[in-house]
């Protein structure tokens, strides 16, 4: 029987008295919430049992310089732990992920609060830094 | 009402809402949520236009449970604050951090709401380090003192 492996991260979001929904399909297992706001997702693939990715996407302000983005993503990604970020969409949203090898998500729920606050860094950061740079 | 509509906020920005009773002594009610961790209050007071506060708590270390001191702590960090409010409780294992917003319509307030999360959030790391502070340069020059006591 095919369980639902996503279900520790559902209860981690409990715990974190987040809201969440669930968008299943014959390819993935997808979980979407929102905290203060702003939006996330929780991903794992059917065929890749071991494979969980968390992330968020961020609107490049209009007219920013590609050159510039790029500077300042690789200095997140060289700087930040866990964190991967990249261009995505036509080169307008940015993409902030975790991705984890786990035998089960059971091993993320402990560590679930701390793997959303280094999302929510790296956006604060990224955001920054392109202001400023 | 005010509070109804600002617990549907709060639930549209991702967060579970509990409505708790009405404050006592007060027309209050309190809205209750998690953010990173924390457990936050907000309390509104219904009217034209509606007051709101949000507050959250803080546990102070054991060993640094110093009620004069930290009381003493918590009113220079607040100086630097602006309405930001602190107050000793549970016999000063805790202290909770309030910033109070008189006459504010809703829209404001929801409109601003993360962002005065984040101001009481950053309020009481600002205040507990100040404790903590102190109480390590404390215990530092209780050490020193002692060793001098002690004589050669």
């Amino acid at each position: 029987m095919d369980t639902d492996r996503l279900a520790p991260l559902e209860l981690a979001l409990e715990e974190e008295g987040l809201l969440s929904t669930r968008d299943d399909d014959d390819d993935a297992l997808r979980i979407a919430f929102k905290s203060e706001g702003d939006r996330y997702f929780i991903v794992s693939y059917r065929d890749d049992p071991n494979f969980v990715m968390v992330g968020s996407g961020w609107s490049l302000p209009e007219g920013a310089d590609r050159e510039r983005v790029m500077r300042t993503m690789n200095a997140l990604n060289a700087r930040k732990k866990f964190v991967k970020a990249a261009l995505w969409e036509e080169e307008n949203d940015v993409l902030f992920t975790i991705e984890l090898c786990v035998a089960t998500p059971e091993e993320i729920r402990p560590h679930f609060g701390r793997l959303l606050d280094v999302l929510r860094d790296s956006a604060l950061e990224f955001f920054a830094e392109l202001r400023a740079t | 009402m005010t509070r109804d509509d600002l617990a549907r906020y709060i639930e549209n920005e991702g967060h579970r809402v509990e409505i708790g009773p009405p404050r006592e002594g007060s027309d209050a009610v309190e809205l209750l949520f998690r953010s990173r961790g924390y457990v936050f209050s907000v309390g509104v007071r219904e009217g034209d236009p509606p007051g709101f506060d949000v507050a959250t708590a803080y546990e102070i270390p054991p060993w640094a449970r110093e009620r004069a001191q930290n009381a003493i702590a918590l009113q220079e960090t607040a100086k630097d604050l602006g309405n930001v409010r602190f107050l000793l409780a549970s016999n000063g294992k805790n202290f909770v951090v309030t910033l109070v917003l008189e006459k504010t319509p809703l829209q404001e307030f929801q409109r601003d709401l993360w962002v005065n999360v984040a101001r009481v959030r950053e309020g009481g790391v600002a205040a507990l380090e100040r404790i903590l502070n102190r109480s390590e340069s404390r215990a530092a020059a209780n050490k020193f003192i002692k060793s001098l006591t002690r004589g050669s």
